[in-house]
């Protein structure tokens, strides 16, 4: 017995090497420097690094206005996403409905977030161009003509655009989440509601809903993530601009460490934006279980 | 069938009804998506002219597209180059992350070990850290290893830090009888050959599953070629692209043709190996 | 036998990775298994010396225009048939803030090239890694040289001097009854009249999305109103070089009132360079504000440019003002003190200067740098240069350390401000005050006095 156990100390110690490596090397021991240089003030070329104790800290909160800007545009993505989530539910649900064609329709939904997505920017870029652009095309064609705006350079409307956008993207993707949950509920417990004369809203509401909360609390959770951390789209569509109108908090965090060179500042925001995930991740799941509870389903 | 034909039709004119609803929601919705990749197709095969003259809406008549546009992307070395770069980032990420991805799942599954906790605590912690964020310090140690502007720089960051393949293997994992190592065990295996012979293989539509789904997020990748590789031959698919935007003066049409060929690579591997990229989605996100 | 090769394969990947992981101790062994992985998906990574005397340079450039020509003139051949013992491998940036950004990151990793084509701004930045070359034949040669001097030495040769000009197109001013303004009111006149005579002419075409064009404006308009090409250092000496009655302020405003005039065109933060050059080119915008190497772009675009006619932008209040206008020097060419082959680079420069610029420069739309090397400007250009001979040349500098750094921690960014004055509702005295203050704070924060 002493043989074979050493055996297997020596074949996960052999195996859980690497992997474990090359978390501490590039996962781990960069989001404990990240904390470190969150104290230092560092160009990111110098040799020098200042410490500065909770200054970065202070001025994040006193003298970055632009970075609240570009917080609050996290959250125009957060919030149109999560608009779009009952959406995505309904259109799970119909295709769960085994009409025909409804397989090729799951896979066209699915589709945009295959696609690459610098591409995809760039595609929409070109939708929606104020010179011969296609959105103002449809719009006309539509006889909207009064609803054609700067789409991608009115600060009100920008970040509207740009969160259309990532919607195409990643609704696919929840509704796919969505159906696959939908589709693993026994097809017997729906029945025996049919036939107990439940309609399609309550067997939603009492059997489809409750049973797919799992995913739904995973979907509210990336979607967290997804808002918070929000880069390609502004940054190949519109650089975050005109001005900070549509930065977002990556955006305006990697410019601050690679344009403005402020290492220590830009570690600072890193930080701040891994205490927010948690943050919200914690009181999302709070009022999903409050809601769950008043709801009546566990 | 029997029993449709017993109902009324006041009932059946309602079920119709529901289905002409739902057929109209999907075809919105299929409008929706397809819309923006139609116009830029269109716009691909217009010459600069017609661009100005037609609408974004309509294709050129037939007869006058023009494939120069496409011309102009598929002639470029740099396609060529980018193309190579992605397939090795591919090729090489997919396999080490297979192989690492199912034998830690197997470690943290079938034993009890003294560190296990930690590791397990390690691996969450990898989850939290946000991504892009952590680039401004992760290329202080990738420049300390001497990967910067190499494709080793991609390939260890992808094999560090995405953690999903973990997920997908446990859940394989543990659908394996232990009786299954045990006997092989017994028949005189040791550990390596043991998981090598008998777990790996019953975990291939895992495997399968995690290739694809690497494989189209590897090609996708915008940042990290963009961050750690600026050295001109080392530009991939999606890196490419950035460039190509840039030289192209102010022609969408030829923009539009590359995006075009640059979104193929990743629709055919859709089109083909869709059961294992909604199965990967889907067990990506049951973490439970 | 099977299973075993495929065990030996997985002991040799896991080899590989080890060994390359061995490296976060920073081992040799890591960056050679780093190389041999690489190696296979690029021929020509860097291995000096490696085959007999064959030196390798790397020469880093941003401008596309340059990449273009290096190919279609086959320079490195060129040059290889001259010096069969060096060779040297063109590396081409996005563009020049990419080049910057990536410059940072190679700096700290010892990364550098050894070749490098400057922006004037990036020769302070920089000036730890360049080396000195005071005492080359080719720096007497080139006049300007000695006026970008960082601390007395000469980091850099630049190959071309720029000129700005406003471009338009003669037959549609001819149509509108407008001519060539000679101050800045006239010139807001000029476009307002634009617009008054055709609503769907657009006066200025600015493509604003991308933050960089509104360079005319933004960075060179105040060194010209101020009358100091050294704007920008002299602003690090200040502790509220933005208040009433500083150039800045001042050409900032005059910014302002050609902004408010709104002859920008409907949307012009919705497009990039291009696509306004594009609008320019199919004669859509009656004038367009950029250097005189503008014109490649029209011509890619197979502008017709036989109407086409150029003013110097006229920054001045009255006609009894003196008529400045920006000279600048441009793609410097630099050699890292951090290069194994300073000797090579410094052949392949003498090299460049003498035997390809010559035909090159008569290429692109701008002065040459070199004294001893003639450059007739296209007419378009030159007509508008020759009309104008009391113009005051203000050669414009691209700051020193302590602006930097007062600017990166101001985050003080000028292109973007000129897009943000786009906006409706924008307050350029509120936002000047701000800049005066977060300016004073940075300078004692930095203790710069």
């Amino acid at each position: 017995m002493y043989r074979l156990s050493t055996k297997r100390s020596v074949f996960i110690g052999l195996s859980l090497f690497i992997p474990v490596i090359l978390l501490l090397c590039f996962v781990i021991y960069p989001a404990l420097d990240l904390l470190r240089m969150s104290f230092y003030r560092w160009d990111g070329v110098s040799v020098e690094q200042t410490f500065i104790g909770l200054d970065n800290y202070v001025r994040l909160f006193k003298e970055s206005p632009d970075l609240w800007l570009s917080l609050r545009n996290n959250l125009i993505y957060f919030v149109i996403h999560t608009l779009f989530i009952p959406l995505e539910l309904m259109f799970a649900v119909m295709l769960t409905k085994k009409l025909r064609g409804s397989n090729i329709f799951k896979s066209l939904t699915f589709m945009p977030y295959i696609v690459n997505g610098v591409a995809i920017a760039y595609a929409f870029s070109y939708f929606y161009s104020p010179i011969n652009g296609a959105f103002n095309n449809i719009l006309t064609l539509l006889g909207l003509e009064n609803w054609i705006r700067n789409w991608l350079s009115d600060p009100a409307i920008v970040n509207l655009t740009l969160a259309s956008v990532s919607v195409w993207r990643y609704s696919g993707y929840h509704v796919v989440l969505f159906f696959a949950a939908l589709q693993s509920i026994p097809n017997d417990i729906l029945e025996a509601a049919t036939i107990d004369g439940a309609g399609a809203w309550q067997q939603f509401w009492r059997i489809q809903l409750p049973s797919i909360s799992l995913v739904i609390d995973f979907t509210l959770f990336q979607n967290v993530r997804g808002a918070l951390q929000m880069f390609d789209i502004p940054f190949v569509m519109t650089s975050g601009g005109p001005g900070y109108a549509s930065s977002t908090f990556t955006l305006f965090t990697l410019d601050t460490a690679f344009k403005f060179d402020s290492f220590g500042m830009a570690s600072t925001m890193a930080i701040a934006i891994i205490v927010l995930i948690v943050l919200v991740t914690l009181v999302q799941n709070k009022v999903v279980a409050v809601a769950r509870r008043k709801g009546g389903f566990s | 069938m029997k029993d449709a034909k017993k109902l009324p039709a006041s009932y059946t004119r309602t079920q119709q009804l529901k289905k002409a609803l739902i057929y109209g929601v999907f075809l919105v919705v299929a409008l929706c998506v397809i819309a923006p990749i139609i116009v830029i197709f269109f716009a691909s095969v217009k010459d600069m002219k017609q661009m100005a003259s037609l609408s974004p809406l309509l294709p050129p008549p037939l007869g006058e597209w023009t494939v120069s546009n496409y011309m102009g992307v598929l002639g470029s070395d740099q396609l060529l180059i980018s193309f190579r770069n992605s397939a090795i980032l591919v090729v090489i990420s997919v396999t080490i992350n297979i192989l690492l991805g199912s034998i830690t799942a197997f470690c943290l599954d079938r034993f009890e070990f003294r560190f296990k906790k930690l590791v397990f605590t390690l691996f969450m912690l990898g989850m939290l850290v946000p991504t892009h964020i952590t680039e401004i310090v992760r290329f202080k140690v990738i420049n300390g290893v001497g990967a910067y502007n190499t494709l080793m720089a991609p390939i260890i960051i992808y094999a560090a830090s995405d953690l999903m393949q973990l997920y997908i293997f446990r859940q394989f994992v543990s659908k394996i009888p232990v009786s299954l190592d045990e006997s092989a065990m017994l028949d005189g295996c040791g550990y390596f050959r043991m998981f090598w012979s008998i777990i790996f293989p019953l975990l291939a539509p895992a495997s399968a599953t995690l290739a694809i789904i690497k494989s189209v997020d590897v090609i996708n990748d915008m940042y990290i070629p963009y961050l750690y590789m600026p050295k001109a031959n080392l530009r991939t698919l999606t890196t490419f692209l950035m460039d190509f935007s840039g030289q192209t003066t102010g022609s969408w049409q030829k923009l539009s043709a590359a995006v075009i060929v640059i979104m193929i690579p990743t629709l055919l591997l859709y089109l083909f190996f869709q059961k294992y990229i909604f199965a990967g989605i889907v067990s990506g996100a049951s973490k439970e | 036998m099977k299973s075993k090769r495929k065990i030996a394969a997985l002991v040799l990947c896991t080899a590989l990775l080890t060994s390359a992981l061995g490296g976060c101790g920073g081992t040799q062994q890591s960056s050679s298994s780093v190389d041999s992985t690489a190696g296979g998906a690029s021929e020509n990574t860097a291995q000096p010396a490696a085959d007999g005397e064959k030196v390798t340079l790397h020469y880093l450039i941003f401008d596309s225009y340059q990449a273009k020509e290096f190919a279609e003139m086959d320079m490195v051949a060129q040059f290889e048939a001259a010096h069969p013992n060096i060779t040297v491998e063109i590396e081409k940036a996005k563009d020049s803030a990419e080049m910057e950004n990536s410059l940072k990151i190679r700096a700290a990793s010892n990364q550098l090239p050894d070749l490098v084509g400057n922006k004037v701004y990036m020769l302070d930045r920089f000036k730890d890694y360049l080396v000195d070359l005071s005492d080359m034949e080719l720096t007497g040669r080139c006049p300007a040289a000695a006026n970008f001097a960082v601390d007395g030495k000469v980091l850099g040769i630049p190959d071309r001097e720029l000129r700005e000009f406003v471009f338009y197109w003669e037959d549609l001013f001819t149509q509108y009854g407008v001519s060539v303004p000679e101050t800045w009111d006239e010139f807001i006149q000029t476009a307002q009249a634009i617009k008054e005579a055709d609503p769907n002419m657009i006066p200025i075409a600015l493509g604003a999305k991308d933050e960089w064009t509104t360079y005319p404006f933004m960075e060179l308009m105040p060194t010209l109103v101020a009358n100091d090409g050294f704007l920008w250092r002299s602003m690090g000496q200040k502790d509220t070089p933005f208040a009433e009655g500083e150039g800045i302020n001042k050409s900032y405003h005059m910014y302002e009132d050609l902004v408010a005039a709104e002859v920008f065109g409907p949307d012009p933060m919705g497009i990039g360079y291009d696509q306004a050059m594009t609008l320019f080119s199919n004669k859509q915008a009656a004038m367009f504000v950029i250097a005189g190497w503008g014109m490649d772009t029209m011509r890619e675009n197979d502008a017709d440019l036989t109407t086409l006619k150029s003013f110097m932008l006229p920054v001045r209040e009255s006609e009894s003002d003196p008529f400045r206008i920006y000279g600048g020097c441009d793609n410097f060419m630099s050699i890292f003190n951090t290069s194994e082959h300073i000797e090579e680079a410094k052949i392949f420069m003498d090299w460049y200067y003498e035997y390809f610029f010559p035909d090159f420069i008569q290429k692109v739309d701008a002065l040459s740098a070199i004294s001893d090397v003639e450059k007739e400007l296209h007419p378009v250009l030159q007509e508008a240069l020759d009309s104008r001979p009391d113009a005051e040349v203000v050669m414009y500098d691209g700051g020193d350390d302590n602006f930097n750094n007062i600017m990166a921690e101001t985050k003080f960014d000028y292109k973007k401000l000129g897009v943000e004055m786009l906006t409706p509702g924008f307050d350029l005295d509120k936002r000047l005050e701000e800049l005066d203050s977060a300016w004073t704070k940075a300078r004692s924060d930095l203790g710069i006095s």
